[in-house]
């Protein structure tokens, strides 16, 4: 009987393959997804098509992709940056929403400043507001060796509600009371103009600042892993801990440092949602975009490289942009959701080879060995070359000896 | 080859292909009068609590190596990690005079004491890391090459090509570790703690899993390190081993030492039975 086996690659593949495997990947969950759309009574290459037009297609629909990734793209650092390290922090969730908080309410207090004032003042609070958060996962695993995937998925949820409570269940700092429909319909206080964040616009390209942010610190991170001493300890934390110990790294201080800058990105993403997008604290927007929680999805279709990151958020940007195009009467919710889960997941699942390949396995040369009425030994079930090879090791395979 | 005319060395050659295994070590400078590493009253306890450790001291000469024989289980694992400072312990550790703070492997690193721990794949390298990462990871933990948080990569690598060649490694700087063979990864092993130039060097089990032909070139390399002035302790099973290398040996029975010996001294059957616990 012929069967699969998946085993670890002994050897590193080359990068030109690395490279190619996720786009394998994509072409497959593209033709599975054509099969789909095909049973659906919609046409894959018209389907494909508007996809294309409204991700990378034409200037504005690569405008609305690029709004789409920079959040992406600084969860997906915060992911990276952690996961490299060894260190799993699902609470990318959480820290955005504290840092939207954060950043929320310091431009709220310096509304009259000037932006040069402001917009670091949001940047920096963005960042101090997901180290919060951080914080308390990080003490945690520090101090008592305490799960921190249970701990920041539990945090993720304490942030969802706190803000929710801040602008629907409290008449607090965030949320506008000035108006009675403010006060029937609850909503956060817009943030003055003066803290909108600015946006460079090149050649018909709007680059919002949260991604400038995010390309240079993914830039930094990749210098910081490839150059830096702290980023060589992270990976020598992350493949062998007790190694780490050995050479001298100081790995709780390693751990706690790296939950810090994993979350004060987190923390920037949320400052980025406000500044540059929305404006006001939204609770409901930000827990329905779920950005933290895609940022892991990002860092892994990067293979956590940050380079990658950028192309990886790219690419999830451009389709979830793509699904909002194709969403309406003919396309249901359901329908863009499947095809967008069928592509991500087959290229998450190429990814496997990258670091395992798939061997086929004759399971006739390992039948067990049947004793037949003569008292010698035969294999039950087996081509000619592995019966040779059992009548071999049946026998003295040494012959005759002196 | 017929049984009753075989000898061992005769197994030796062929098992490398006819060529003559390198030749035993037995002839070293004299130690120095320095003390590289003083052990005094070394007590440990696991993380149970149950003492592993009791009581043990020692020193070991610049120059000299020291073994301490044991068989597997009687405290090897937690004498040599409190030594290092991977665990915490009572007493006191020296190395060049100076005292060790426990529990805290970068001081001994920066007072230059090396260690080769047992479990070179999981506690001494990082298989999925280069050979180049692995040759540098101490000196970069002690901040060598380095400016500021900056690494200089292209020293290293300079480094490391010469390590390849003066350690015979069969390997590239830029393979990982786990695909190197046993011999060859412990070559990279102790051509990274020897490039440290330590007062001291701990070696566990140095030659467990190599072939022949590694556990000479090994034997041969830590020979050549005590004739530069390093004090080695080698912790290990192997009565054998130690007794072709050590000058002097300790026995370790139940986390105690329970008979030192020098190499004029030296006795296997004795130092068995005092392995196998027997007091008489």
């Amino acid at each position: 009987m012929i069967s699969l086996k998946l085993e670890r690659r002994p050897t590193s593949i080359k990068s030109v393959y690395v490279a190619g495997i996720p786009v394998v990947g994509a072409v497959i969950g593209l033709l599975i997804a054509a099969v789909i759309l095909a049973v659906t009574r919609h046409n894959p290459f018209s389907t494909y098509g508007i996809m294309l037009q409204f991700a990378f297609g034409s200037l504005r629909g690569v405008n609305s992709t690029l709004v789409q990734m920079t959040p992406l793209l600084l969860t997906g650092l915060a992911a990276l940056v952690a996961f490299r390290a060894g260190v799993y922090n699902i609470g990318a969730e959480g820290q955005l929403y504290i840092g939207a908080m954060s950043a929320s309410g310091v431009a709220l207090a310096l509304r009259g400043q000037t932006p040069i004032v402001i917009i670091p003042c949001m940047l920096i609070a963005g960042a101090l507001g997901g180290v919060a958060w951080a914080l308390i996962p990080a003490l945690s695993r520090v101090l008592y060796d305490a799960n921190e995937i249970l701990t920041t998925l539990m945090m993720n949820y304490i942030g969802g509600l706190l803000i929710t409570y801040l602008i629907f269940n409290s008449d607090s700092y965030w949320r506008d009371l000035s108006t009675s429909f403010a006060r029937s319909y609850p909503v956060g206080k817009t943030i003055p103009i003066n803290a909108n964040w600015p946006a460079l616009g090149i050649a018909g390209f709007t680059l919002p600042l949260g991604l400038l942010v995010g390309l240079g610190v993914s830039i930094l991170v990749m210098l910081w892993f490839r150059q830096g001493r702290g980023g060589f300890f992270a990976r020598v934390f992350a493949n062998s801990p007790l190694t780490a110990q050995y050479t001298g790294v100081r790995t709780k201080r390693l751990v706690f440092g790296i939950f810090l800058a994993s979350g004060a990105l987190a923390g920037i993403a949320g400052a980025s949602q406000i500044g540059d997008f929305a404006h006001l604290l939204d609770p409901s927007s930000l827990q329905a975009a779920g950005y933290g929680y895609a940022g892991i999805l990002v860092a892994v279709l990067a293979m956590l490289n940050p380079l990658g990151l950028i192309l990886s958020s790219l690419f999830l940007g451009g389709l979830t942009n793509a699904g909002f195009a194709l969403e309406g009467p003919k396309f249901p919710n359901g329908t863009v959701g499947t095809l967008e889960g069928i592509i991500l997941f087959c290229v998450v699942g190429m990814l496997t080879l990258v670091n395992y390949r798939i061997r086929i396995v004759n399971q006739a040369r390992f039948t067990p060995l049947k004793a037949s009425k003569d008292g010698s030994t035969t294999a039950g079930v087996q081509e000619k070359s592995t019966f040779s090879r059992v009548r071999f090791f049946s026998s003295n395979p040494f012959g005759k000896r002196d | 080859m017929r049984q009753e005319k075989v000898s061992e060395r005769d197994l030796a050659i062929a098992m490398l292909g006819g060529i003559e295994p390198v030749a035993s070590t037995q002839v070293r400078s004299a130690p120095g009068s320095e003390e590289a590493l003083v052990v005094k009253n070394l007590a440990v306890r696991d993380e149970h609590g149950v003492l592993r450790v009791k009581n043990v001291s020692f020193s070991v000469k610049a120059g000299s190596i020291v073994g301490v024989v044991g068989v597997a289980g009687n405290g090897q694992k937690h004498l040599t990690d409190a030594i290092y400072g991977m665990c915490s312990r009572s007493g006191e550790v020296y190395v060049g005079g100076i005292k060790l703070a426990p529990a805290n492997p970068l001081a001994s690193l920066k007072l230059g004491m090396a260690y080769v721990p047992e479990d070179r794949f999981s506690l001494g390298l990082v298989p999925n890391m280069t050979v180049l990462e692995n040759l540098a990871m101490k000196k970069i933990a002690l901040g060598m090459h380095c400016t500021g948080p900056y690494v200089n990569w292209a020293a290293y690598r300079r480094e490391g090509t010469r390590n390849l060649e003066t350690y015979k490694v069969e390997g590239r700087l830029n393979m990982r570790v786990g695909e190197l063979s046993g011999g060859n990864a412990q070559k990279v092993l102790l051509a990274r703690e020897f490039g440290l130039h330590p007062k001291v060097l701990i070696v566990a089990s140095p030659t467990r899993g190599l072939d022949i032909a590694a556990t000479r070139s090994v034997l041969q390399i830590l020979d050549d390190m005590a004739n530069t002035g390093t004090g080695i302790l080698v912790v290990s099973e192997d009565l054998d081993e130690v007794l072709e290398i050590a000058d002097e040996v300790h026995v370790l029975f139940r986390g105690e030492i329970v008979g030192s010996f020098t190499r004029a001294s030296a006795d296997p059957d004795r130092i068995g039975l005092l392995m196998g616990g027997s007091r008489s």
